[in-house]
């Protein structure tokens, strides 16, 4: 007896009831919503020769999603499917027509629409063959007892049995199709999915650039361009006490002073050369990090097992990111000394700077961990920061070569 | 050269220039009453000194966009007596446009090299406090580039071109006289060439002038 109830908690388990759940919700979600999808589609479509069909076509289209989101939710919720994707994080630069645009050149958008069109058709069909099973079982097993008319056929309910028996493995083919479904149109495929990551990737590689630039600009505009007209303007008093027969001293301080901006514009121009390729970095990576390292102001020892070549865009990327670490550490971290461990595994270039300070190191919006943790995500690679208050600061970066 | 003494609001953010310029001022005789840092600085030094004329740099903080400008901008639109020259490292026709909105009298727009030539520099900046105008040549040649009116000034002698260029400038007959090294004769036939080829009614006053060429040019 007790084997019979394990039997039937087996055979009407939690994912079946689960199941039949899912198909009653979903019979009116799914055929009234494909209707008003289907009706905005016909009107949007008819309308389409105005400029109000588009915009029909486009609340069309966000409606789809929106409906195929909830079906995704309710599957991924008593089904087991996966979770429906998140938003893409595309920023909608420049106003509703682009909006428009995106949304309506969005296939995704389009397959939501299918996947809706093909509910219509489907819903009806799968819920009628679970309920079939379910409710004519229970019939025609009652069906001595409830007996209207007067001949008792006995052999109904052993039909209703067959048919109870047979409901969970009919309900599970009806969820296999649906599950097939939202697989097929509505679960990004990997390969559009890396696309959006790639674009992503590559609006923040776009962004880097222009910061960069942007950097560049004022810094040569403020450092070296202010000095230069600053020295101008020396010369120009020098001229004017020449041309005023003023004593040599007073001119000898105007010139020592010329002098010194002169000396300041180079300076500054050599470091702005170096914020943007350091010519140290043409001897190799080793080599950069290990002069990188004799200029920081603790001590620090570096590990380098990486190759002696590497793709330009990781050689630079890596020496920033050490660069950026150890200008913290002599910063904030309060650290008496670190580590730069620099290795090759497999595809992967992994950097690795400790540090024996206070912790408590995170990346902040603006600062220079946050845009180092853009720039590694331009390359594919992650930074992470190990950081507990008291130390020590683990900061790992990984870059696939 | 030399001319009455002025009374100078500078405001520029960089130190090397901020001092250097009140330098430059002081050894031609004029009075540097307040250096400011950003554009709030230069209206409460501006209401507090009534300096002759503001000498102010385009790119202020916090925003190191455009503060200079619109203070200046709107400097002159309360104190018409006020002279404003501005002053940056490149030149911006939308800039000059936005300066020269509200006129071009008692404006000025240079580049900051432009010091080092000191007896221009000083000249601009009396033109600018006595209510005229100095624009940057950088400035009147996008003028010249971008003008839909080209064709009409195609038809200008390279002489004349000249002439109207340091007319934009807003120099007066005698400077474009000795800088192009001929009689002030010369450069009113010129102007009166000038002002036939291209249809503008001549006017007598400098700013006039100066506005009508300028209007021509932007048109």
């Amino acid at each position: 007896m007790n084997n019979g109830v394990m039997r039937l908690r087996d055979w009407y388990s939690q994912r079946h009831f689960s199941a039949l759940a899912y198909l009653v919700i979903t019979l009116p979600l799914g055929l009234l919503g494909a209707l008003w999808t289907l009706v905005l589609l016909v009107v949007g479509g008819v309308l389409s020769i105005t400029i109000l069909g588009l915009w029909v076509l486009a609340l069309d289209l966000r409606l789809a999603q929106a409906l195929a989101n909830v079906h995704q939710s309710l599957a991924h919720k008593l089904l087991g499917g996966p979770p429906p994707p998140g938003r893409p994080a595309t920023k909608s630069a420049g106003g509703v027509l682009a909006w428009r645009r995106t949304i309506l050149t969005d296939a995704k958008g389009w397959r939501c629409v299918g996947y809706l069109m093909i509910k219509l058709l489907l819903a009806p069909i799968m819920f009628a063959l679970a309920a079939f099973a379910h409710v004519y079982g229970v019939l025609f097993v009652a069906s001595p007892f409830l007996g209207q008319s007067g001949t008792v056929h006995w052999e109904f309910p052993l039909y209703g049995l067959a048919l109870l028996v047979a409901a969970p493995p009919i309900t599970k083919g009806v969820i296999l199709v649906e599950r097939a479904l939202i697989q097929g149109m509505l679960t990004p495929n990997p390969l559009a999915q890396r696309v959006q990551e790639l674009e992503a990737r590559r609006t923040s590689a776009v962004d880097d650039a222009a910061a960069t630039v942007r950097r560049i600009e004022r810094d040569l505009h403020d450092g070296t361009q202010a000095r230069l007209v600053g020295l101008g303007m020396t010369l120009a008093m020098v001229n004017e006490l020449l041309a005023a027969g003023a004593p040599p001293e007073k001119v000898r301080m105007l010139v020592s002073s010329a002098q010194g901006n002169a000396k300041e514009a180079i300076e500054e121009l050599r470091d702005l050369v170096r914020g943007i390729h350091p010519p140290v970095l043409d001897r190799g990576l080793k080599e950069a990090v290990t002069t990188l390292a004799s200029s920081a102001s603790v001590p620090v020892t570096v590990e380098f097992d990486g190759p002696a070549k590497l793709s330009p865009a990781l050689e630079s990327i890596a020496y920033f990111c050490v660069a950026e670490m150890l200008t913290n550490i002599s910063k904030h971290s309060g650290a008496r000394q670190a580590q730069v461990h620099v290795k090759q595994e497999q595809s992967t270039l992994r950097l690795c700077v400790t540090d024996d300070g206070r912790g408590g190191a995170t990346p902040q919006a603006g600062g220079g961990l946050a845009g180092l943790i853009e720039r590694v995500h331009t390359v594919d690679g992650v930074l992470r920061v190990d950081s507990p208050l008291g130390g020590p600061t683990v900061v790992t970066v990984e870059l696939p070569t | 050269m030399t001319s009455t003494p002025l009374r100078v609001v500078i405001a520029e953010d960089s130190a090397i220039l901020r001092e250097g310029l009140a330098q430059l001022l002081a050894m031609r005789g004029h009075e540097v009453v307040a250096s400011v840092i950003d554009a709030d600085a230069l209206r409460l030094a501006v209401r507090e000194h009534q300096p002759d004329v503001a000498v102010v740099d385009i790119r202020l903080p916090p925003g190191f966009v455009d503060e200079g400008l619109r203070a200046a901008v709107e400097l002159r639109r309360q104190r018409p007596d006020l002279g404003v020259l501005v002053f940056s490292q490149y030149v911006e026709r939308s800039f000059a446009a936005d300066l020269l909105a509200g006129g071009s009298a008692g404006v000025g727009y240079l580049l900051k090299e432009r010091v080092v030539d000191l007896d221009d520099f000083m000249d601009a900046l009396a033109r600018v406090a006595a209510g005229g105008t100095a624009l940057d040549p950088e400035v009147v040649a996008q003028l010249f580039g971008s003008s839909r009116n080209r064709d009409r000034l195609d038809q200008l002698t390279p002489r004349e071109r000249e002439v109207l260029g340091l007319m934009a400038q807003g120099r007066a007959n005698s400077a474009i006289a000795a800088a192009l090294t001929v009689t002030e004769r010369a450069v009113e036939k010129h102007i009166a060439n000038i002002f036939t080829k291209l249809d503008l009614l001549p006017s007598s006053q400098d700013h006039r002038r100066v506005l009508a060429v300028l209007r021509y040019l932007e048109g």
